[in-house]
């Protein structure tokens, strides 16, 4: 591609380009304009305060319970829906075991989503007083086991499809052990997921970096909020370009 | 992508299963079905396995044809 070809590639995207960018600094203008105007210290800030106190108290005594019955019975029913298909399988039959892994997939997406819960939750729990503790961190361990021993049966059973997978899910090494014995094709679509959920945190930072700082000066949130997305965001695109400048280096 | 292929006859004249045929050339069973569907287009080094394990040419498996906009 030649000095030509890319001024006109510039050219052709700047115009739209500076008028997105004008549209946005109109917009946040405007609203952090108005922002000045809203009055949030008194009723409405204390009845804010109030109604996320409460849901967070009710997160601290039910929440684990609650996730658990969310999420865990969709997990073992799509798991053991899997292993009937499987077991009823006569001969290999490619769509089978493509509808399979997809419902492992699903699996695999639950449990670790009930796995960020779980974390909030036990933030919630820290925070909010609980009149039975030690039972509260009863249940933060039994449901961490069974998360742990679900997922050891979807790796177990995934081995069981792909022989040629390594790693155990009590490994500290699985990741690593588990992305080695992928061949070129999964790698391949492993990179493809990788760079989309790498294109769709960078938005997701940038998104709620701009909710944080209107929260900023609405709620009297303090900086720390914004502060900590940041990082992640600093974290996500140096890991992404220096992973990039090593890889090209192989 | 324009690389079409004839695995699924050869593999059938082979009497192997997918599982079979990817621990012949190294691969995973679903590598080997998506190949075979046409959704991934296997390296050079695969593809020269692939036909080494079918005893046959690269071309006779794989088949490469321009699109008509690339023309």
């Amino acid at each position: 591609m030649n000095n030509d070809n890319i001024k006109k590639d510039n050219k052709k995207a700047i115009i739209k380009f500076v008028l997105f960018t004008l549209f946005c600094m109109l917009c946040g203008g405007i609203a952090g304009y108005l922002t000045s105007f809203i009055d949030f210290k008194g009723n409405i800030k204390n009845e804010v305060h109030n109604t996320i106190n409460i849901i967070l108290q009710f997160v601290s005594d039910w929440g684990i319970l609650v996730l658990f019955f969310c999420i865990m019975i969709p997990c073992v029913y799509l798991y053991l829906n899997a292993k009937r298909m499987y077991q009823n399988m006569v001969e290999e039959d490619e769509f089978l075991f493509d509808k399979i892994e997809t419902k492992l997939s699903y699996v695999m997406l639950l449990l670790n989503i009930m796995y960020v819960f779980l974390l909030f939750i036990i933030n919630c729990i820290m925070i909010y007083e609980n009149r039975n503790m030690i039972f509260k961190v009863i249940e933060i361990i039994a449901v961490f086991v069974i998360f742990v021993y679900m997922e050891q049966k979807v790796i177990d059973f995934t081995k069981i499809l792909n022989p040629e997978k390594k790693g155990s899910v009590y490994d500290l090494n699985f990741r690593k052990k588990w992305f080695d014995s992928c061949d070129e094709a999964e790698r391949f679509h492993i990179g493809n997921a990788s760079y989309q959920a790498y294109i769709i945190t960078n938005m997701a930072c940038i998104i709620l970096w701009l909710i944080l700082i209107f929260m900023q000066n609405i709620f009297e949130i303090g900086l720390l909020p914004s502060c900590i997305v940041l990082i992640i965001l600093v974290i996500l695109n140096c890991s992404y370009i220096i992973a990039s400048i090593k890889d090209s280096k192989k | 992508m324009p690389l079409y292929n004839n695995l699924k006859e050869y593999r059938a004249k082979l009497g192997v299963n997918q599982q079979e045929m990817g621990n012949l050339v190294g691969v995973s069973r679903q590598t080997i079905s998506q190949i075979e569907r046409g959704d991934y287009s296997p390296s050079v080094t695969l593809a020269l396995k692939i036909a080494k394990v079918c005893n046959v040419k690269v071309e006779d498996i794989f088949l490469y044809e321009e699109e008509e906009d690339e023309q």
